[in-house]
């Protein structure tokens, strides 16, 4: 299975990207420091080899979570069903989970860090939608 | 000479030359009640005055009486059943050919009812000019007939200012809301009462706010012939309201800042924490010896570092904007601060290759805080360094002056590598936004900046084009 992780923040890359491993959930992991330059890499991909789950950061510099939600807004289409986007952030704010409910792409909230129960739940919807 | 006088509807009394009555007409008794045989004989004078009726007129009549030629006048008369009511006389005197009197004819006619008018006109006068509002009366095209005393006191126009005028044209003038004024034309061609409050400016030049509520005057056919207008000065309630307002909407920002503040830093702090978290839980499980156990440390440390940064620097801003009224002051050059600056920054320069031009007005003071001037300095500079363009070597220009209102304008422009400032808009000055995603920094500078500006009572702007510069000004009182 194929992951994106978008996050500024390289150490909480490194976390998430030890939990998933660990949890045996996939080894093929791409991290992008920039919403940007992984929204390069996903427009590539679109017409082959979409990521099935995206973790998404929402406070970077530069494009936001937000923004490279609204920048996908496009494609949604095409994305619905094939690529699940969970957003993985350290905020608390209740108005940043209400958002990320406007947005249909997105299918979870999850409070940084990642742990196990998390990568439970994004199993067993994954395999609702295949079944 | 009969005929007509018995059919006029103007009453005719004819006397002798001793003022005697001898004959009145049908319509004297229509008006008065009083027959022929009632006053035959008698002066009209002893059966039509009473104790209201103005002696003065009286004796006028009288007077003029003995000298023999016409005169008029008003008299307040009693008919036969003691109702007052007002007679305009109009006497003159029949001469014989020798130039004697021998007849005296008065015709009367009846001016009650303009007399009621009049005297209910006085009334309201008297209530209009004692009044301290002012009032004014204008024609149905809006041209001034009458204005009271309190309308002269309030504005320092007289009657002979304004007579003819429409009022709008004395009153109105530069601030006045040109669409109320619109709106008011409207509402008098409607011909309904209705009220607007506008910006008028006495003889003085000096502007009040005035409510006034307008009222049109209509005739027996439904036709205005007059507007009443009365003013009353609401400047004291309009200084309140906007004090009111501006306080409202600086809490209303204030709380907005706090709100932003407040959710910015539980973000930055919350982060590093999160990541110290999943660190310290991962250690737990792993032996001391293996690889990553080194690695997780080195991040954990890291982490720690990180919040400990966002702390110093929550420390850092609040202690600026606790200081705001308690901010110490003082005369300073800005050039020395401005060269201060320079000389910390004078090796990251050289290595730049960049280079900084510096115009700033001789012995140029200002009132502000030192620290705040030189971080002001130092934080722009560190910017225009940072994200200077790859393209061109780095040049800085700084120019101070003071303007003729005396505002102290300092402007910082380099020609880096600029940032679209419509994408950025308001965040630019924002506390941790950043807009270059490859460059060090935490996005605190220019937050900073803003604040240390803001809190000396000044106001910063800023200009920008992505691949042709950047530019500062700042506003100091």
């Amino acid at each position: 299975m194929k992951i994106f992780i978008i996050d500024d923040d390289n150490i909480s890359i490194y976390l998430t990207i030890h939990v998933l491993k660990s949890a045996g959930f996939s080894e093929n992991i791409s991290s992008f420091l920039s919403a940007e330059e992984a929204l390069q890499a996903l427009l590539q991909k679109m017409a082959t080899d979409v990521p099935q789950v995206i973790f998404l950061d929402l406070n970077m510099p530069g494009m936001n979570g937000w923004e490279f939600l609204e920048a996908l807004a496009p494609y949604k289409q095409q994305l619905l069903g094939l690529c699940r986007i969970y957003v993985l952030t350290s905020s608390l704010d209740l108005s940043d989970s209400a958002k990320s409910e406007e947005y249909e792409l997105v299918c979870g909230f999850i409070h940084k860090t990642i742990d196990e129960a998390d990568i439970e739940v994004i199993c067993s919807s994954l395999e609702e939608q295949a079944g | 000479m009969s005929l007509v006088a018995s059919k006029t509807t103007n009453s005719v009394i004819i006397t002798d030359a001793h003022g005697y009555t001898e004959w009145v007409n049908e319509s004297f008794t229509n008006i008065t009640g009083y027959t022929l045989s009632d006053i035959v004989g008698k002066k009209p004078g002893s059966i039509l005055q009473g104790p209201e009726t103005d002696p003065v007129t009286i004796k006028n009549i009288n007077d003029n009486l003995k000298i023999a030629k016409p005169f008029t006048n008003e008299i307040l008369n009693y008919k036969k059943s003691g109702e007052k009511f007002w007679f305009y006389k109009e006497t003159t005197p029949i001469l014989n050919d020798a130039g004697e009197v021998i007849n005296f004819i008065a015709i009367q006619s009846d001016i009650s009812e303009r007399k009621k008018a009049e005297e209910e006109l006085k009334r309201l006068s008297l209530v209009a000019s004692k009044t301290i509002n002012g009032v004014i009366i204008t024609d149905a095209e809006g041209r001034t007939e009458w204005i009271n005393e309190g309308f002269t006191r309030s504005t320092g126009y007289t009657l002979s200012d304004i007579i003819g005028k429409k009022p709008g044209y004395l009153l109105q003038g530069p601030e006045t809301d040109k669409v109320e004024v619109q709106r008011v034309r409207m509402k008098l061609q409607e011909g309904v009462p209705f009220n607007s409050m506008l910006i008028n400016y006495k003889k003085s030049g000096e502007a009040l706010w005035i409510s006034m509520d307008i009222s049109p005057v209509f005739d027996a056919a439904g036709h205005i012939t007059r507007f009443i207008a009365i003013q009353k000065d609401i400047s004291l309630r309009k200084e309140a309201e906007a004090n009111l307002v501006k306080m409202s909407h600086d809490l209303y920002q204030h709380n907005r800042d706090l709100q932003q503040f407040t959710y910015i830093i539980s973000h930055n702090l919350r982060a590093p924490v999160a990541n110290a978290a999943g660190l310290t839980k991962l250690l737990v499980g792993l032996n001391k010896e293996s690889a990553d156990f080194d690695v997780l440390l080195t991040y954990l440390n890291e982490s720690v570092a990180r919040l400990d940064d966002v702390l110093k620097d929550i420390n850092l801003i609040l202690s600026i904007r606790d200081k705001k009224n308690v901010l110490i002051k003082e005369s300073i050059k800005i050039a020395d601060v401005c060269q201060q600056a320079l000389e910390d920054f004078l090796e990251p320069l050289r290595q730049c290759e960049g280079q900084v031009c510096v115009d700033i007005q001789q012995g140029l003071l200002v009132q502000a805080n030192r620290a705040y001037i030189y971080s002001i300095f130092y934080n722009l500079l560190s910017n225009a360094i940072k994200y200077r363009s790859e393209e061109r070597a780095l040049l800085i220009r700084i120019q101070a002056s003071l303007n003729p209102e005396g505002i102290t304008i300092v402007s910082f422009s380099d020609n880096g590598s600029g940032f679209d400032t419509k994408k950025a808009g308001d965040n630019i000055f924002k506390l941790y936004k950043r807009f270059h995603a490859n460059k060090e920094g935490k996005g605190i500078g220019l937050f900073l900046v803003k604040t240390h500006v803001e809190v000396m009572g000044g106001r910063i702007e800023v200009n920008s084009q992505v691949g042709v510069g950047t530019s500062f000004i700042i506003y100091l009182n």
